[in-house]
């Protein structure tokens, strides 16, 4: 069912330039060609009873109910499928009408309970309403003919009933996830009578193709699909409009409330940029918000053997403040530092690098977009003049070429996959460049024309094939290179990649891709209209990866793929705020807006504002944070809401680092691994607790709105702000909205921005100033932000990690839909049911060599350590590569990859690893699902 | 639904059939009808797995394929007899006594609407109109040949002969 503040206008908003006038009701209303007689009435207030339609699908006048009079036309014309006209005279009330709907109302009725009193729609149904509506008092028929009062329900979905005795066959279902999720689960069974919803081919949902996004059980104008927590807690009072926290889609929400219980969560049909959308994270796994494990007291200890003692806040934030103060006395200034989460709002990971670039007194800050993205912020920046990416999202549905490299979106980025598909069903092409074959590659309707199957770490190879196959068939775009573009560069970049050891046939040995695919793609991506290139870790968690990142700007450059709709160089970004905390400066050398440190006009404005003089010098970095722990230089650390000791690559080396500290304070929901290597433990809060802004992967700024008091009692920036007090730097805010206000003071980019405006439009989309007041849905129109385009020159070098006789297999890791990350938020949900372990995705030949059988236990042994997993023998790897997740901390995948990184960057390199596979006899007999290996090997 | 016995397949030469008919057709979907007469054809009738593979044949969502299967009754959803007797039961040929028909079959052979002999020689299935309303009450028998003007005896005579013909 819709959400309770919903308004619905029954069909979609038709975009025309044509405006039509009619009358409905003696009323004249004017609205764009190709509106619906039914949203015309609408938009006037003029209700026309309706159940199969509703305004995020388009019409399909099977129920009859809205039956309307227009003057001239004979019959009873159903106004969902009747687009208005000019002089139109439409008459929606009359007897004739009305009986005709109660006629309607009483067959629906004659077929479905009268149980509206224990009904879990009660207070939010259409059909009741309708009853309602249409004055409907007695059934002619009786109850007792045949009927489905007796379906049975299906409850094996986690979160939401299908219960088709109360099903009217509306059909909203089956078009929602047909047309708004693109799924294609369900469909009608049989005909007439024994029409009944089918997902699949009769199945459980469970068992079906269904994805679970929701999307079915929001249009369900009936109790028929419901979310089992409204069933639970009854239709809420209240709603909140908030942003998802989990990925870097950044899904509008409505929270619906009951006092501060959530009831369930709606995405926002007025939201940027789901509309309306949204995947089964953000729809249902909010549960662990109230989990159990959540840690409400703060902690603290001595040793790390100790066990945790609760205290008060006070006296935790007192007990944090000397013990970083000891450490800095003790090794002086540059012995502590922090990590700023990509997790927690723009708001709190300012105020994590402000206090340890003013109260530490160094800059030793630094963030987990390390761990993925940093090439985006260094390529794009060098070759634009901006760390972010160039489109929103909406502008795929202007794509005619959509080039996905190195990211899954159907099961990482759910709701813009969603979008892409939409694009691919209405004729764009579709280039996927991935190791593995991800369901984009084939699923029904959408079908890459080009699926480039290249070896895992040699994206640079393949992608100066394709530049090599523009430039010297001639397929470059000149005049946008000269107007656009430095020349300089570009010409000894055209003399670099023109170089034959470039070319598609010269570098198929290495990519393991056919070379006349690539020239195929190449030209596809060159001639077929506009082309979008979306990206995801499969690029930037390589040795490699800003050379990537490059290496894909200036393919877009050359062929003038940038600055307009439709087009551009986009990252998917993983974790919900990744993007933003890099905007308000967690990086060690940049202050907010990627503005260098070492720049003194740009720290004399901070210095005036925080009243301090800043250290010109960039800290630390997290891997050397490490490297100066094991040293001993680096004694004391503050990690808001990251789990390093599980994300970071080389577990090992990270948890040694960990112990070799004197102090270490974790803030976060839960008691985490990095939470066994510390001293202080702070409870901070989820999304759903607090007030603040997060930035998704196209640069949109939207509000998280507080909507239930903090369980532990205080948002994370009030730790912050509470811990600077302690170290006697005063920070005096009252409520997010001021730091939002002094990040626009300080930030060229975020100039125009404020929660007032936020508030008005909904969300923003940096640049947001004096030049762009309403922000910047589509960077570099007409000039780049840097002012010349840069050509780089991306030279292919192979990764130091190869494949030897004793680790002859590639491993490559990624995520699966219903999972997030580490899972510390999504293992603490009934999405578990989805994924109950890591697998080992392995090829069957290389299986068959090994004598594995799917579900064996393997053993995967690489030169920085080994792992135990069960193996998934599947096709979709190719021979010689191996893939697995890493949601489970039990698998330890992180404990093989290596402690390999991006040249320019250190993002660690995650997605090459050489490895083993070994089968694992003696552990498959005793060993239960899901259960962790507890030995670990190290192999070096 | 998804059993272990061996994913259905067509045979070359049905395949070089399904070829032809997709030429046919401005698109792959328009192509499900006739390609599911060619699955009826092969297998006798469309199991959950024959829709799937046609699914697949055809680039279609399973549910899409399943939702026209459970549509028209001609296709059978479960394994049918040697001979599939479709008795017309729409108002002209009940009107001309259909319905004695269907009840001398089912006595005759022991078994309901939709349903098969065990020995797998016959099934019953009532359909709508034929198109033969002038030679009511009639049966098609195996989707193929008309045989008109029924009386019950000369039911219960084609059925003693094709029981005959078993060879
Ligand atoms: S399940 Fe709901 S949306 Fe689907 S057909 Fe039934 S009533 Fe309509
Ligand atoms: S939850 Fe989503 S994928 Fe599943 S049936 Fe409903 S709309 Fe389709
Ligand atoms: S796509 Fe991402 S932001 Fe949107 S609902 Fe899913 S997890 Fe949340
Ligand atoms: S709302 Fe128009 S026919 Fe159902
Ligand atoms: S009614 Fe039986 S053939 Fe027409």
């Amino acid at each position: 069912m819709l959400s309770i503040t919903d308004t619905d206008y029954g069909t979609p908003a038709r975009r025309s330039e044509k405006l039509v006038s009619l009358e409905i009701d003696g009323r004249a209303v004017t609205v764009p060609a190709g509106t619906s007689v039914l949203r015309a009435a609408a938009l006037v207030g003029i209700k026309i009873p309706k159940l199969c339609a509703t305004d995020s699908l388009e019409p399909f006048g099977s129920c009859r109910l809205c039956l309307v009079e227009i003057k001239g036309r004979a019959g009873y014309p159903a106004s969902c499928t009747t687009p208005v006209e000019d002089g139109m005279q439409v008459r929606t009330q009359s007897d004739k009408l009305q009986m005709l709907r109660r006629n309607v109302m009483e067959l629906y009725i004659s077929d479905h309970p009268l149980d509206c009193l224990t009904c879990p729609a009660n207070g939010n149904c259409e059909l009741q309403e309708m009853a309602g509506v249409v004055g409907l008092r007695h059934v002619r028929y009786g109850y007792d003919g045949k009927n489905h009062l007796s379906a049975p329900k299906d409850e094996s979905n986690p979160y939401f009933v299908f219960d088709p005795s109360k099903c009217i066959v509306c059909s909203r279902c089956v078009r929602a996830c047909e047309e708004i999720q693109g799924t294609f689960a369900l469909t009608i069974h049989g005909r007439g009578f024994d029409s009944v919803i089918s997902p699949g081919q009769r199945e459980a949902f469970i068992d079906s193709e269904c994805v679970s996004c929701g999307a079915c059980v929001q249009a369900c104008p009936t109790a028929t699909l419901i979310e089992k927590s409204v069933i639970e807690k009854g239709q809420a009072e209240h709603t909140v409009v908030t942003t998802c926290g989990y990925c870097g889609v950044g899904c509008s929400f409505k929270a619906e409330m009951k006092g501060n219980e959530v009831v369930r969560m709606v995405p926002n049909k007025d939201g940027y940029p789901n509309l309306g959308h949204s995947c089964v994270k953000g729809r249902f796994a909010w549960g662990y918000a109230t989990h159990p494990d959540r840690v409400t007291k703060p902690l603290i200890r001595e040793r790390i053997t100790d066990p945790w003692r609760e205290v008060s806040w006070d006296e935790a934030i007192q007990y944090a403040a000397t013990g970083l103060k000891r450490v800095q006395q003790k090794y002086g200034r540059y012995s502590i530092g922090a990590i700023a989460s990509s997790r927690c709002t723009n708001e709190e990971a300012y105020l994590v690098q402000k206090l340890v670039r003013a109260v530490f007194g160094n800059n030793n800050v630094d963030t987990c977009a390390r761990v993925c993205h940093s090439p985006t912020g260094y390529g794009l920046k060098t070759a634009f003049g901006t760390s972010a990416g160039t489109q929103d999202f909406a502008s795929v549905l202007k794509a005619d070429v959509i080039m996905v490299i190195g990211c899954n979106p159907t099961d990482g980025h759910p709701v813009f996959a969603s979008m892409l598909k939409r694009r691919v069903r209405e004729g764009a092409k579709l280039i996927v460049v991935d190791p593995r074959k991800i369901d984009l590659v084939k699923t029904p309707h959408v079908e890459a024309t080009y699926h480039l199957q290249l070896r895992p770490g040699t994206n640079v190879a393949l992608i100066n094939a394709m530049a090599h196959v523009v430039v010297t068939e001639g397929l470059t775009n000149d005049a946008f290179i000269a107007e656009r573009c430095d020349l300089r560069d570009y010409q000894l970049w055209k003399e670099f990649i023109s170089r034959p050891y470039n070319s598609p046939e010269a570098v198929e040995p290495i990519t393991g891709v056919p070379a006349h695919l690539i020239r195929s793609a190449a030209r596809l991506y060159a001639c077929g209209g506009n082309a979008t290139i979306y990206y995801g870790l499969g690029v930037t968690e390589h040795s490699q990866g800003s050379t990537m990142v490059l290496g894909m700007a200036n393919l877009a450059m050359a062929t003038g793929n940038i600055g307009r709709e439709g087009v551009g160089v986009n990252p998917l970004r993983g974790q919900n705020n990744v993007q933003g905390s890099c905007d308000v400066g967690s990086f060690p050398h940049e202050l907010t807006g990627y503005r260098h440190i070492s720049d003194p006009q740009v720290r004399a404005a901070f210095e005036r504002e925080w009243g301090v003089k800043l250290d010109p010098e960039p800290g630390l970095r997290i891997p050397n944070m490490f490297d100066a722990a094991l040293d001993g230089s680096f004694k004391g650390l503050y990690v808001q809401g990251e789990d390093i000791a599980q994300s970071d690559p080389n577990t090992q080396h990270v948890t040694a680092a960990l112990r070799a500290m004197e102090f270490v304070i974790v803030q976060d929901l839960f008691l985490n691994e990095t939470a066994k290597y510390a001293h202080v433990f702070l409870p901070g809060s989820s999304f759903l607790e607090k007030d603040g802004t997060f930035t998704n992967s196209e640069r949109r700024i939207s509000r998280v709105r507080k909507v239930m008091p903090p369980l532990a009692g205080k948002q994370d920036w009030e730790i912050t702000v509470a811990l600077a007090n302690a170290l006697d730097f005063p920070m005096k805010y009252s409520h997010p909205s001021e730091i939002m206000d002094e990040i626009a003071r300080l930030t060229p980019t975020f100039a125009g921005v404020s929660y007032e405006k936020l508030d008005r439009l909904g969300s923003i989309q940096w640049p947001c100033n004096d030049k762009a007041p309403e922000g910047t849905p589509v960077m570099h129109v007409g000039q780049f932000v840097r002012g010349k385009g840069k050509f780089t020159i991306t030279e292919y070098v192979p990764t130091s990690e190869r494949t030897s006789p004793r680790y002859p297999l590639i491993l490559t890791t990624g995520r699966i839909l219903t999972q997030y990350n580490v899972g510390t938020q999504t293992r603490r949900t009934p999405n578990v049911i989805w994924h109950a372990e890591d697998l080992l995705e392995i090829h069957p030949h290389d299986a068959e060599q090994r004598g594995i059988r799917d579900g064996d236990w393997v053993e995967v042994v690489s030169r920085a350590g080994s792992t135990t997993l069960r193996a998934k023998i599947t096709e979709r790897v190719q021979p010689g590569v191996v893939y697995t997740t890493f949601h489970h901390p039990e698998s330890r995948a992180n404990v093989v990859t290596t402690e390999n990184s991006d040249w320019a960057t250190n993002c660690p390199e995650y997605k090459v690893t050489a490895v083993q596979v070994r089968l694992l006899k003696p552990l498959a007999e005793h060993r239960e699902v899901g259960q962790p290996s507890l030995e670990l090997t190290a192999a070096k | 639904m998804k059993d272990s016995t061996p994913a259905p397949q067509f045979s070359e030469a049905t395949l070089e059939e399904f070829k032809q008919t997709l030429s046919r057709y401005p698109t792959r979907r328009a192509a499900l009808l006739p390609t599911l007469w060619l699955a009826m054809r092969e297998f006798g009738w469309i199991s959950p797995a024959v829709e799937e593979y046609v699914a697949r044949l055809l680039d279609l969502p399973t549910s899409h394929v399943h939702a026209v299967v459970t549509f028209y009754e001609m296709f059978h959803r479960k394994p049918v007899g040697k001979w599939h007797l479709a008795v017309c039961t729409n108002l002209p040929c009940r009107l001309r006594g259909a319905d004695e028909i269907v009840a001398a079959i089912k006595n005759r052979l022991g078994i309901d609407n939709h349903e098969t002999t065990p020995d797998g020689m016959f099934s019953l299935e009532t359909v709508e109109c034929l198109a033969s309303c002038a030679t009511a009450p009639m049966l098609q028998l195996n989707q193929d040949a008309y045989i008109e003007n029924l009386t019950v005896e000369s039911v219960l005579k084609l059925i003693e002969e094709l029981a005959r013909r078993a060879d």
